[in-house]
């Protein structure tokens, strides 16, 4: 699983550089994720622009990160893709999470090179 | 013996393959459909509810049936739907019947948030004529995807018990 971590003062920006968070990846993610968050800033932001796809488990796992940085710090989404969005949608997940357009409109990620 | 009707239900598919029981193998035959479905003209919003739908009745098949041969994986398209069906070797439902869920009805009031679950919800949720049966010591699941592309934007959705 490949991620990548920007850390700003209020925010550390993590960009999933996988087009698939699926039961063949979902505890990579976990794992991934959970080893960029620590000792950062207390908002993690999910930049999934380039995920075409999340299944059940990916979307578990996604929930499990959240529950895993406690409640001193938030996991907020960014840049959904259509089938993405869908699965957020219809499980009501996207009532959960703080969800950004793009990465670059969430607040605390200045100067996005990408 | 001679005039043996011929089943009414003899189509040739349009996509069969089969594939080992992993997860790995359930997302290349994902990636295969979609490209298949996507090489066709169907639209974009019909390929992401196939994948979604596909994606929840494999990974159920890889994690819970412990299959030891492949399973099998038939699109029958007609011009408004897709059929499919997926056949495994793997142990039974429970109960021989489906899954009901629901859980996502209620999954956001839950504390703690329940990480599981979602998969039964959106088969349910996206697929139409959902049927189990188990035969021969196989689980046949199908399901019908209406084709919803813009060409028919005007048509109402097939009627969906709520």
């Amino acid at each position: 699983m490949q991620l990548t971590a920007q850390r700003f003062p209020d925010a550390t920006l993590i960009t999933v550089l996988e087009s698939r968070i699926d039961a063949a990846a979902a505890i990579a993610f976990k794992d991934g994720i959970r080893d960029l968050a620590d000792g950062g800033a207390s908002r993690i932001v999910l930049d999934l622009a380039g995920v075409d796809f999340v299944d059940s488990s990916g979307l578990g796992a996604i929930v499990a990160v959240m529950k895993l940085l406690g409640k001193e710090r938030t996991l907020e989404l960014a840049a959904l893709s259509p089938a993405v969005e869908k699965v957020f949608r219809l499980t009501r997940m996207d009532s959960v999470f703080t969800i950004h357009p793009n990465a670059s409109e969430a607040p605390g990620i200045q100067n996005l090179t990408s | 013996m001679t005039n043996r009707p011929q089943p009414v239900s003899v189509q040739s598919p349009f996509l069969q393959f089969t594939l080992a029981c992993t997860f790995m193998d359930a997302r290349l035959a994902l990636k295969r459909v979609r490209a298949k479905l996507e090489r066709v003209g169907i639209g974009k919003k019909d390929v992401d509810r196939v994948e979604i739908v596909l994606a929840e009745v494999l990974n159920n098949i890889v994690e819970h049936a412990h299959a030891e041969e492949p399973a099998q994986v038939t699109i029958i398209r007609s011009p408004n739907k897709l059929n499919i069906v997926v056949l495994d070797n793997g142990g039974p439902m429970p109960d021989g019947d489906l899954p009901c869920g629901q859980l996502a009805e209620y999954a956001i009031e839950q504390d703690p948030l329940p990480e599981g679950g979602f998969g039964w919800f959106l088969i349910r949720d996206l697929a139409n004529d959902l049927e189990y049966s188990r035969r021969e010591g196989k689980n046949h699941l199908s399901f019908v995807i209406n084709l919803n592309t813009e060409a028919h934007a005007s048509c109402q959705p097939a009627a969906k018990s709520p």
